[in-house]
């Protein structure tokens, strides 16, 4: 896999995301993460691999409906490629055990998959929650 | 071109910016930098934006940041960096503690003529919060 694979992969998984179209999210997750994918995202998980970020995926839909990722750079090197991405969306479904608060947030986080074989193998991101909960009023710092 | 500015990044990111070498920033930097609009103490621009952010972290925080992965494509180097530190000061509004924390954070550099022109990064800032512990975890860790 090149680079330009690696980055087409990633976008091709980003727009099943923002689809919200489980099947085709299934079809992308299935084709581009490897089942056992190690997460290093700051973000908690229930399950490990790509169970665990599918399950993620699924409960940031259920918390955001209007959830969207939109990616603003990706450079790409040997193995790794890494995005900088603006996450949107609006609270109305429980999130992170908070009631929905119909307040919207814009956020960034910058990530960076590790592919072997034509698979991601490794993700590290840092996805800037902080923000996030303080757009949504939920943190109290 | 590509291994110049990735050297730099890194000498940039362990040894200019934790230990405050503000007068070595005109190697490093462009004038007219581009930084986050969150950059503290107040999101000021430009090297001079740089500067007082350099100067006013040792007033708060003593720390060290080391480069784990770097990827680097046309005039743009990505880095991957933990930072360990202890707070000495107040920071973020919470009392000086004397705590040590860890935490991740993702950064992009953008070059020109060998001098970073933009940076744009994400550090986990909630994982330093829980970890002075200035930020309620409970909920967010409930999932888990």
């Amino acid at each position: 896999m090149s680079t330009t694979e690696n980055r087409a992969a990633i976008l091709r998984l980003y727009d099943a995301i923002n689809s919200a179209d489980q099947e085709r999210i299934d079809r992308e997750m299935a084709e581009t993460v490897h089942p056992d994918v190690v997460l290093h995202t700051s973000l908690p998980t229930d399950a490990p691999g790509a169970e665990g970020m599918k399950e993620r995926l699924a409960a940031l839909r259920r918390a955001f409906p209007d959830f969207h990722l939109a990616v603003s750079d990706a450079i790409g090197e040997a193995d790794k490629l890494v995005t900088r991405n603006t996450i949107t969306g609006t609270h109305h479904g429980e999130e992170f055990g908070f009631a929905p608060t119909g307040r919207s947030f814009v956020i960034e986080e910058i990530m960076l998959y590790r592919f072997e074989h034509g698979r991601v193998v490794e993700i590290n991101g840092v996805v800037d929650i902080f923000s996030q909960l303080q757009q949504l009023e939920l943190l109290a710092v | 071109m590509e291994t110049t500015d990735r050297e730099t990044l890194r000498r940039f990111i362990e040894q200019v910016d934790p230990n405050a070498k503000v007068d070595a920033l005109p190697d490093y930097v462009h004038d007219d930098i581009v930084l986050p609009a969150d950059t503290l103490p107040n999101g000021r621009q430009g090297i001079e934006g740089l500067r007082e952010h350099l100067e006013y972290l040792p007033t708060v925080i003593e720390y060290t940041s080391t480069v784990r992965q770097m990827v680097a494509e046309g005039d743009k180097v990505a880095a991957h960096i933990v930072i360990r530190g202890k707070q000495i000061g107040d920071f973020m509004g919470i009392p000086a503690s004397g705590q040590e924390w860890a935490i991740e954070e993702m950064l992009i550099a953008q070059f020109r003529d060998g001098k970073i022109s933009q940076v744009w990064r994400v550090a986990d800032l909630l994982s330093l919060m829980q970890q002075l512990g200035a930020a309620s975890s409970e909920a967010v860790g409930a999932e888990s």
